[in-house]
């Protein structure tokens, strides 16, 4: 048998393990960002959940892994197994936590932007406290492919989906009206010269017209995405207020940088962001952002 | 534009996604390449859904409209 380990508790204060209503039981937190788990890694979960856990594991809402059922001496144990086999431990409390993302344009048809490549990008530079900043609050930060946004991009501190521009090059198009009907925003009237027209005011850049034109006569213009700022749920949900639209994949990066710095000056103990700017103001956190 | 004959037809009118695809592929695997095939399909998901299936699968949409009946024609050459 092994002897049970005493808990690093330096280890233990960056969260990840959380206390059960059973006495001294723990569900072991695991980082699995934009939801995306080695199927050997979790072959090394299922190990650790069956030597250590009462076998079970909870999917939750934010694409992660908790082991559940720990008894508190095999806390350490369980997170050595883990961390040896190169699976990481998740966090709680007021920190950036593991950045959620949908599979985008590597995977799913409709993706525009590779959401989950930005979010893996974004977890590892931000994950946790960024740049050494304690926060005052948790903050969640999602990468979603198209305007479709599956990982609802509004709920979270800060959001992004992806968009795309279209173009028309007039002379392939054959006049088959199919944009038209497929634009579900009734953005596109066939003119009297059977050529599509455009209303740029009702136009949300989804690129469906792209997609469905048989002769390629919608091109993309232009490729980016939008940012929004400010989402939670909990007890007074609140959907993110659009801060960029438009935006490159490294560029997004810097967003999120630059949002952080705003709510690590401006922000309160125990607020989330969307208090923060409901205080200070939206138009002061986009002067600060993208400078 | 001059107007195509279709060589053969499909009706659509009720048929689910991807149901209205699938046939739609059958009917034009039984078809010589070049020829045109008129379909008929129902407003909402199957005019968002059929043609730009169509398209992946290489064939050229030349005509879609609206019909009389709130339905829409649609004219595929076969690829
Ligand atoms: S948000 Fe768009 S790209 Fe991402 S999974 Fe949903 S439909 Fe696909
Ligand atoms: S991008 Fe979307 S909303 Fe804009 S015209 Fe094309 S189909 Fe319509
Ligand atoms: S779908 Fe393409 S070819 Fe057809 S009318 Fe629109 S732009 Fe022209």
């Amino acid at each position: 048998m092994t002897l049970p380990k005493t808990i690093d508790l330096a280890a233990m204060k960056t969260g990840g393990f959380i206390k059960q209503k059973e006495k001294d039981f723990f569900a072991l937190r695991l980082r699995t960002p934009v939801g995306k788990i080695d199927a050997d890694h979790l072959e090394v979960i299922s190990k650790v959940s069956r030597k250590y856990g009462d076998g079970n594991l909870h999917l939750t809402v934010r694409q992660g892994i908790e082991i559940q059922g720990i008894p508190f001496e095999q806390l350490q144990n369980a997170r050595d197994d883990l961390e040896a086999a190169g699976v990481r431990i998740g966090a709680c409390g007021p920190r950036f936590r593991v950045v959620t993302a949908c599979p985008g344009a590597e995977i799913c048809p409709n993706g525009l932007v590779d959401s989950a490549g930005l979010g893996l990008a974004a977890d590892e530079r931000f994950y946790g406290q960024p740049e050494g900043l304690e926060l005052p609050h948790k903050f969640k930060v999602t990468f979603a492919g198209c305007l479709a946004c599956c990982p609802k991009p509004q709920e979270n501190d800060v959001g992004f989906h992806g968009l795309v521009e279209p173009e028309l090059f007039a002379d392939d198009c054959n006049g088959c009206g199919v944009c038209e009907v497929t634009c579900k925003e009734g953005a596109i009237v066939m003119g009297d010269d059977d050529l599509p027209i455009k209303d740029d005011a009702k136009c949300i850049d989804c690129g469906d017209c792209i997609k469905s034109c048989p002769t390629d006569a919608w091109k993309v213009k232009r490729v980016g995405l939008a940012a929004y700022a400010g989402g939670r749920w909990g007890r007074h949900p609140e959907l993110g207020q659009k801060i960029g639209e438009f935006i490159s994949p490294d560029d997004a990066m810097e967003v999120i940088a630059d949002v952080l710095r705003f709510y690590k000056e401006e922000g309160k103990r125990g607020e989330r962001l969307g208090v923060t700017i409901g205080r200070v103001g939206l138009d002061e956190l986009k002067r600060r952002v993208g400078k | 534009m001059t107007e195509i004959k279709a060589d053969d037809s499909l009706d659509l009118r009720g048929v689910l996604c991807p149901i209205n695809f699938v046939k739609t592929k059958l009917k034009l695997e039984e078809m010589d390449a070049g020829s045109h095939l008129e379909v008929l399909l129902d407003d909402g998901d199957p005019i968002a859904n059929v043609p730009q299936s169509v398209k992946e699968e290489g064939h050229q949409i030349m005509k879609v409209g609206k019909a009389d009946g709130g339905h829409y024609r649609m004219l595929i050459k076969k690829a």
